[in-house]
Order: structure tokens, then C-alpha cells, then sequence
């Protein structure tokens, strides 16, 4: 297993090279970066001037190695805030990971429980009701839920203060100590915005895995033996469906890790998508180069974790 | 699998410690926090009183109040009474984007000049009807046939530090933004000081004679000619006026520049190279340009009379930066120790969430009204015009599109914004250079085709005014009586054949460009409607912004779209940046429009000093431009703010929303 897991990390190298190799040229195309920065009213020696002390003036095979050692040594810079690309991620990636976090855990528990009753009461109301509700999950663009959510919650019935970040301390006093708790009210509204197309996807999946399952032989002959019911479903059957529900998790999981661009935009929450985007409008090398090669390697990383945890769902699946 | 449910189980439970999200405090520290802010508050409250004692004391004493018993209560009661102004709150606001920097010298968006305004102060700024005033000159003399400005300080001006600022902090300030090393995007505020063309010349020459010695070629790279070109344009009078060093200096390394070039003599060069390295320095050429004669006084020469120069001072770019706090915390100073002397200073930048600012108390027009500014960021503008509903904003630039009839009538609302036009204009622009948008019949034959007012009406939604002319109407000295073309399809279509090409016949397509925005393809749609009326073809092409600048600076495009937004409230910002042959191409005139007559109307008015005088060569040249048509001025876009009705003293000037001055905002809460 860990042969397995070094050799992935070792193989994953090459991956992450080619990425970095692909969009640093890809930024190559169209705009110069210190035009844009400086507006229309530009100066063509300013621009030369700050080109040269940008390296930008020399040849790309150059340029691209001193990314290379800007990005090791941490001295990677964005071109239009001066700030080191690594602050950006360490400010940013908090929110994206907990909000990828809240709305895989909340899509996880819809998705798979309205997958498994669906599945074992084909054909009823609440079957035909959740599939419905899943094709309309599926198709409804995020931007839309997230305005409509505003709206319901925040403006007409109030229970939430507003969008965006803010804190919320609770407090409970207990005599000689006071507990403070993070209370994250503001997240609530934005990952449920993001988990109901994943969740609409798992039920789906959870649900023609199940029945596929059901129909194996060890499910007729765990009823057969007198297996309850509701083991039958939930360790029998369940466990075997779940490796397609599996992959699907860690896709949407990775997915979800670079960023939710609109519902970000919404929701006013700082994360990744968002600051990809500006990035790449500003023509932001360094920043375009940093945040992929970041969200890359958290790709890479989580297809590794989902390929762990096959082996420990199904341990007919051995890799080494 | 059971221990590893368990550990998992522990791990989310443990997660929320780890991460910050429960804390765990005494309560004496929370209480002993909580007294100490009541001791502020009352300590401040005591202040206040004591303040009023001794206004009553005084009026008292010079008999204004005369206290005997049961008495004149009123006059005696009216001084204890509250002033119309109230003290303390939080203000909030939003801004759509987290501010790029807060260093002056990198600003060029709104939103970190609209912080940095509220942090920063430069020597003079923009009273709200655009005339410049003092700030931390105190009073300035123009002499010398206006290429001499002597600024007078006020005394005990501080930074956030407590420092007070000397001449020596504005040499300081300046020198930093025309250094390479600060790889600044505002020199060209300065490039009209004595002796930057000189430097920049300089270091022209030092790079190019560099990059000839690392690669050790056998001729001079093109860069060396191009710098010697540079110098040849700088006269000896101005050599002369920057100091005797500079000039003799000069004179003596550059004929063996000369002869090194033309005897493609490596060692030569290799010498001169050396010569200019030990010598050059910006201090030192800037010398003249920059002058301290003592601490409270700050001259500034010009190379020549340059009229609109006070007006470029009050960009934020120009403010006073703190040495120390810059050499202490080195390039990042400005994220967390943004140091100015203005009313308030940064207390808390959580970057992308909020900005939060705290009344500077020492401040010299003495403290702002409000205790803390939270400015929160939030792109989309539906979204933060629904946290202004809801009241968790008290003011809110802008208005998305879609709401924009809805405030207008809604009861409240209405009362609570302001509207002006800006000083802005959305044109379509014509290369004037390429065939076939170089015959000017043309031109006015496209510019009469195009109904204006139908544009503003329909797709702007009435939130900008038709351009009467290139300069927006709330610029100082905008001529009343300028006439944009008028929509008259029949003179368009009698032009357009007189120009060669009767109902369009044998005129090729032309392609109009835009870049990527709905707002802008609405518009280009609507043109090319026009535009086929008259039998003129267009084909619509839209790239994104950073490319649509390169093909722009490039002379590619042969009509475009474009918007201008004034850097300071000069008709010179707009004709001589955007129609003067010089600035052909990225420094801003991307018609490529050259009229050697109206260039003379603009240098002379560039070196007028005397406002009416600018004022009619300014109208003159306007005219002479609108008559040559390499622009369909468009419109000027309406900016607006709103704000909650107990937020007193926001005034929006046409510099727009970003222009606006905390410091005399109040909430009567």
C-alpha cells in the first residue's frame, strides 16, 4: 500500500510539471500584463521599464525558470497586488476548503439517504418525488439557487443576518471559564447553494447502484438466512454500492476544492474560484501559475485518497 | 473499521479546537476587556463635558452668557446642548473588489484610491465644486512664468506614527514613485518636473549599454540609438537649469556614447558604461525638480509652464508616504502598516472580506465623526444592493442596472442618493489612419447615423446624459455650446456619398471592436443597426480587455469602443491626452488622430496659465476636433450613491463615488 502511495505522489510530478508547463504559456496569449496594469494612459518606456524589472523582457524558457525558482523559494509575487501568491492562497483556501467541506457532508447526507429509500421503494411517491427533485437539483444553475436563497431567507424571512464573512462568536458562560464558539451561520445558506447538485447526483447514482445491487445473489442469501431487513439494506447492499458513489464523492470533493466562482460571487465568499477569475483577467502570471499548479496538486492529492479508500470499502481491491 | 470510526469521530470533535473555532477564556479577561472599553467611552464623555465646561466658561467670561438665577437659562442651556453634528458609530460600506494596494504610488483603480483618500493626504486636493485646495500646504506661490510652484507646510501635520511631516517626507514620497525600483505605474504624474526626461534618458541609455556588454555583441543594440534620440530631444538650457554636474557631465559622456556607437567600439562602450553607472543617481538629477530649502517649504520647477499641474497633485497618487514605516516593513509595508496623515488609519484588513478603518483622533482638521469605517467587499451588485436592504450597509456605491427605476420611485430610497454625471465619456472611436475611416466625410456621415439620445434612452436606461461634446459638462470651463453630431440619417447618407461610397456601394465591411461586456455589445449592436441603415456594413468582434488593449495600441482596430474617466478635473486630461499626435497610440490617443493645428492649440493651452485663456483654446480645439470627427462622443455615464437615511454629509462630486470624503460623514443614529 504505501509502494502504491509513493509511487502515485512520485507519478503525480510529472503531472503537476505539465500543468505548470501548459499555463504559463497558455498566459502568454493575448494581453500583456503591465499594459493592463497601468491603464490608458500608459507610458511605453514605463512599461518597458517595469517589464525589465518584472523579467518579462526576456526569453520565455528564462521567464518560466524564474517561476520556477520564485515558486520554490516562496518569492512568487502577484503582478498586480505585490503581495506573495502564497499569502493569497493561505488567506483564500480556508474558506474554499470549509465550504467544499459543509457542502459535500450536507450533499452526502441527502444524497445518499434519498438515494438508499429511493432505491429500496422503487416505484413510490417518494421515489418518483426524489428523482424529480434531483432533475430539478441537477438542472437549476447555482447562481440562481443562491439569488433565490437571498432572497427567501435573508430579505424576506430574515432568519440569516446577510451574505459574505462575518463573525459569530457564541458565548456560553460557564462560571470561572466563558466558551467561546464559532457559530457559522454565514456558510450555511452558501453550501447548501453548493451542495444540491452534487447532492442531486448522488441520489442518483446511490440509488441505480442500489438497485443493482439488490439483485445480487449474497443480498437474496442474507434474506434468506434472516438477516433483518434493515441490515440487509444498510450493510449488505449499501457497502457495495457505495464505490461509484465513492468516486463521484472525491470528484465533486476536488471540484469543489478550486473554487465555487459563482457561488462565491453571490454569496460574497472569498475563495479560490473567484480569485482565478480576476487572475486571469489581469493577465496576473504569477497568480494565474500559483493558484493552478495549487489547485492541481489538491486534484492530484484528493483521486489519490479516493483511490485509498476503494481498497478499504471493497478489499477485493488491492494495488499493490 | 470500528476504531477507525472512533478516531475519525474524535478528529471532527478535536477539529473545531484546532482550528480556532472554539476558544476558551477566563471570564476575568473578558470582563477586564469589556471595563476597559467603558473606561474609554467614559474617559471620551468626560472629555466632551470638560470641552463644554469650557466653552461656557469662556462665553461666561467675555459676557456673552451672563448666569444669574432663573436667567438666561436658554442661551446657557443651548451651548450644553448637542451640537448638530453627532460623534461616534460605525459606517458601512461596500466596494466591489478588495483593494489592490493600498501603497499610493501603485494605485490606478477606484477602489484603492477610494481607501487610500480616506488614509492619505497629498500636498493640495479636490474641493467638491473641483477647485483645488490646501491640504498640507498650507498656501503655494506659482512663479517664474508658472514653472515654479513653492509650497508652504503646515506646522504639526503627523502621520499615523506621530511623526510630524517635513519638505523632506514629500522629496521622499515624489522620488520614490519615479524610481524604477518602485516599478510604479504613476511617473508620467511627475513628467513634466525638470529633470525626470533627463533621468529617464539616462537609465535608457544605462539598460541598453548593459544588455551591449552582458552579451558582449559586436554592434550597439537598437536600444542605445533609441536613447541617444531621447537625448537629443532635451536642450542645453534644460541641462543648464538642472545644474552645471548634469550638464558638464553630459556633454563629456555623450560623444563617446557617440563614437563608441559608431565605431561599434565594445571597450569603449564598456567605459562609459562604467562612467554612468558611478554617476548617475535620481537624487541627483531630480535635485532642481524637488527642492527643500527647509523643513515647512517644498518646491517644485518645471521643465516648462505645465497649467494643469496643481490639479494633478490631488491624486491620491501624490499623497505623503511615511519613510521610516516604508523602510521598516520594506515592500509589503502597506498591507498591514499603510501610514498617511489622513483622518483615518487602518485598524484591520482581513483581505477580500473587509477593511476596517479607525478615526484618527489626532487629525489636524481635528477627528472624523464617525469612531470606524467597515468596508466590506462584495462583488456582485445584486447582491450587496440586497445587504443595503436589508440595512447591513449604510452606503452603497452604484445601483445594478436592473434596480435602478425601482429606487427612483420607492418612497425612501428616492431621497437617499445622489446623481451626477460624471466626469467621463463612452465614445466610439475611428482610426483615423486606416482606409476607409481616414476620409473624414466618412466619419461625420457615421457620426450623424447614430441616434444618441435613443441609446442613452433605451440601453443605458437613462442613467448617463447625451455627450454634447468630448468634455463632460461638469468640468471646469466645458463649453455650453459645443454641438454633437445630431441623429439626421439623410445628412449621413448625402455624406456618406459625397465621401465616395453613395448607400454604401464599395465601402468594405469595417469591423467594430469591444471588449468582452454585455453593457458593451448592447451598445455595439445597436451601432451596427444604425450604421446598416444608412448601407454601411459592420461586423462585431469582442476579445477581453487585456487583449483588446494590445490590438488598440497597436492602431489594429478601426473602430472601437472606449470610455475615458477623468484622473483629475482638467480639460487637458482629456484633449491633450486623447487627441495630441504625441500620444499616439498607449499613451492614450488610439484614433491616431494628428491635426498639426490642433497640437499647437494644445501646447500653448498646456503652457497658459491664465484660466480663461486655457479655457477658450481648450473650447477652440474641441470644436476643431468635433468638426475632424475621429470620435462619435457617446454619452457621459451617471454615477450614484446611496446611502441609509440617517447617513448625513455624503456629497458625491462629478470625480465620482470613489471621490468621496469620510471624513464628513456622520450617522444620526
Amino acid at each position: 500500500m504505501l509502494a502504491y502511495i509513493i509511487r502515485r505522489i512520485l507519478l503525480s510530478i510529472p503531472v503537476l510539471i505539465g500543468v505548470s508547463l501548459i499555463t504559463f504559456f497558455l498566459t502568454q496569449v493575448g494581453g500583456d500584463p503591465v499594459r493592463i496594469m497601468m491603464g490608458q494612459h500608459a507610458d511605453k518606456d514605463v512599461i518597458a521599464q517595469i517589464r525589465h524589472e518584472l523579467h518579462l523582457d526576456e526569453p520565455l524558457w528564462k521567464q518560466y525558470l524564474y517561476f520556477l525558482h520564485d515558486f520554490f523559494t516562496g518569492k512568487l509575487r502577484s503582478f498586480k497586488t505585490k503581495r506573495p501568491v502564497w499569502d493569497h492562497l493561505k488567506e483564500r483556501f480556508p474558506y474554499t476548503l470549509s465550504l467544499a467541506i459543509l457542502s459535500i457532508i450536507i450533499a452526502t447526507i441527502i444524497g445518499v439517504s434519498a438515494g438508499i429509500i429511493s432505491a429500496v421503494k422503487r416505484g413510490s411517491w417518494f421515489d418518483n418525488l426524489a428523482m424529480l427533485a434531483s432533475m430539478i437539483g441537477i438542472s437549476t444553475p447555482v447562481y440562481l439557487i443562491g439569488l433565490v436563497f437571498i432572497l427567501l431567507f435573508i430579505k424576506k424571512l430574515g432568519w440569516i443576518h446577510g451574505v459574505g464573512v462575518w463573525d459569530a462568536w457564541l458565548e456560553v458562560d460557564l462560571g470561572s471559564i466563558v466558551v467561546q464558539i464559532w457559530f457559522p451561520l454565514c456558510i450555511l445558506l452558501p453550501a447548501i447553494t453548493l451542495g444540491a447538485q452534487p447532492a442531486a447526483f448522488i441520489a442518483r447514482i446511490t440509488r441505480s447502484s442500489m438497485l443493482e445491487v439488490v439483485k445480487q445473489d449474497y443480498i437474496r442469501t442474507a434474506r434468506a438466512k434472516g438477516v433483518p431487513e434493515r441490515e440487509v439494506v444498510l450493510k449488505h447492499a449499501l457497502r457495495n454500492a457505495l464505490i461509484p458513489v465513492i468516486t463521484v464523492l472525491g470528484l465533486e470533493f476536488a471540484y469543489l476544492l478550486g473554487g465555487a466562482v459563482l457561488t462565491e460571487t453571490v454569496y460574497a465568499w472569498p475563495g479560490l474560484g473567484t480569485m482565478a477569475v480576476q487572475a486571469f483577467r489581469d493577465r496576473d502570471i504569477p497568480m494565474i501559475q500559483g493558484t493552478v499548479l495549487f489547485i492541481a496538486f489538491t486534484f492530484v492529492f484528493m483521486n489519490l485518497i479516493v483511490d485509498v479508500l476503494y481498497s478499504w470499502i471493497d478489499p477485493r481491491i488491492r494495488y499493490d | 473499521m470500528r476504531k477507525v470510526l472512533l478516531l475519525l469521530v474524535g478528529l471532527v470533535l478535536l477539529m473545531p479546537l484546532l482550528t480556532g473555532c472554539i476558544r476558551i477564556r477566563q471570564s476575568d479577561e473578558i470582563q477586564e476587556a469589556k471595563w476597559i472599553k467603558l473606561y474609554g467611552d467614559l474617559r471620551e464623555r468626560m472629555g466632551r463635558l470638560e470641552e463644554k465646561v469650557a466653552r461656557l466658561e469662556e462665553a461666561v467670561e467675555s459676557g456673552a452668557v451672563v448666569v444669574r438665577k432663573g436667567e438666561n437659562k436658554s442661551s446657557a442651556a443651548s451651548l450644553f446642548k448637542k451640537p448638530k453634528v453627532k460623534y461616534g458609530g460605525v459606517l458601512r460600506i461596500v466596494q466591489p473588489t478588495d483593494p489592490p494596494t493600498l501603497d499610493p504610488a501603485h494605485v490606478t483603480d477606484s477602489t484603492s484610491s477610494f481607501v487610500c483618500m480616506q488614509i492619505y493626504e497629498g500636498l493640495v486636493e479636490l474641493g467638491p465644486d473641483l477647485k483645488v485646495r490646501p491640504a498640507i500646504a498650507e498656501r503655494w506661490e506659482i512663479k517664474e512664468n508658472g514653472t515654479t510652484y513653492v509650497f508652504h507646510l503646515r506646522r504639526g501635520v503627523k502621520f499615523h506614527t506621530g511623526r510630524e511631516v517635513t519638505a523632506k517626507d514629500f522629496l521622499y514620497s515624489y522620488l520614490r514613485i519615479l524610481d524604477p525600483k518602485t516599478k510604479s505605474e504613476r511617473t508620467w504624474l511627475f513628467e513634466n518636473v525638470l529633470g525626470y526626461d533627463v533621468f529617464k534618458a539616462y537609465r535608457k541609455l544605462y539598460i541598453a549599454l548593459k544588455d551591449w556588454i552582458n552579451t558582449s555583441k559586436e554592434t550597439a543594440p537598437a536600444g542605445v540609438k533609441e536613447a541617444l534620440a531621447e537625448f537629443s530631444k532635451i536642450s542645453d538650457d534644460e541641462l543648464k537649469r538642472i545644474g552645471d554636474d548634469v550638464f558638464n557631465f553630459t556633454k563629456e559622456v555623450l560623444p563617446e556614447v557617440v563614437k563608441a556607437v559608431n565605431q561599434n567600439d565594445f571597450g569603449k562602450a564598456k567605459v562609459c558604461f562604467e562612467k554612468i553607472d558611478s554617476w548617475f543617481d535620481l537624487k541627483k538629477i531630480m535635485a532642481k525638480g524637488f527642492e527643500v530649502p527647509d523643513d515647512y517649504t517644498f518646491i517644485i520647477r518645471l521643465k516648462q509652464p505645465f497649467a494643469p499641474f496643481l490639479a494633478v497633485l490631488t491624486m491620491v497618487n501624490a499623497a505623503v508616504v511615511d519613510k521610516d514605516t516604508i523602510e521598516k516593513y520594506g515592500e509589503d509595508w502597506s498591507n498591514e502598516h499603510p501610514v498617511g496623515t489622513g483622518p483615518f488609519k487602518l485598524k484591520e484588513w482581513k483581505h477580500d472580506v473587509r477593511i476596517v478603518l479607525e478615526a484618527n483622533k489626532d487629525y489636524w482638521r481635528g477627528r472624523p465623526y464617525v469612531d470606524e469605517v467597515l468596508i466590506r467587499i462584495i462583488k456582485d451588485e445584486v447582491t450587496s444592493f440586497t445587504e443595503f436592504e436589508v440595512g447591513n450597509v449604510d452606503i452603497h456605491p452604484g445601483v445594478p442596472d436592473s434596480k435602478y427605476k425601482y429606487v427612483k420611485k420607492h418612497p425612501v430610497l428616492s431621497k437617499c442618493y445622489q446623481e451626477k454625471p460624471s466626469l467621463s465619456v463612452f465614445y466610439i472611436g475611428f482610426n483615423c489612419k486606416k482606409y476607409p475611416l481616414n476620409i473624414k466625410k466618412l466619419r461625420q456621415a457615421l457620426a450623424y447615423a447614430v441616434d444618441k439620445e435613443k441609446i442613452v434612452e433605451k440601453v443605458r436606461e437613462g442613467r448617463a446624459v447625451v455627450a454634447r461634446g468630448i468634455i463632460p459638462p461638469g468640468l471646469p470651463g466645458a463649453n455650453p455650446d459645443v454641438q454633437n453630431y445630431p441623429y439626421n440619417p439623410d445628412l449621413a447618407k448625402k455624406l456618406l456619398a459625397e465621401a465616395g461610397f453613395p448607400g454604401g456601394v464599395g465601402l468594405p465591411v469595417i469591423d467594430l471592436w469591444y471588449n468582452t461586456s454585455e453593457r458593451n455589445a448592447r451598445i455595439a449592436e445597436v451601432v451596427q443597426y444604425y450604421f446598416k441603415k444608412i448601407g454601411v456594413k459592420v461586423r462585431l468582434n469582442n476579445v477581453d480587455w487585456g487583449t483588446y488593449l494590445k490590438k488598440l495600441d497597436s492602431g489594429e482596430c478601426q473602430m472601437f469602443r472606449l470610455g475615458w474617466i477623468a484622473d483629475y478635473p482638467d480639460a487637458e486630461n482629456f484633449l491633450y491626452i486623447l487627441f495630441h499626435s504625441k500620444n499616439a497610440g498607449a499613451n492614450g490617443n488610439h484614433t491616431f488622430y494628428s491635426n498639426s493645428e490642433v497640437d499647437k492649440i494644445l501646447d500653448e493651452a498646456r503652457r497658459e496659465v491664465d484660466f480663461n485663456k486655457r479655457v477658450k483654446l481648450y473650447q477652440k480645439a474641441e470644436k476643431m476636433i468635433m468638426d475632424d470627427a475621429p470620435w462619435i462622443p457617446m454619452f457621459h455615464n451617471k454615477d450614484i450613491i446611496l446611502y441609509q437615511p440617517y447617513v448625513k454629509g455624503v456629497e458625491l462630486t462629478p470625480m465620482g463615488a470613489d471621490h468621496i470624503r469620510l471624513r464628513s460623514v456622520w450617522l444620526d443614529k
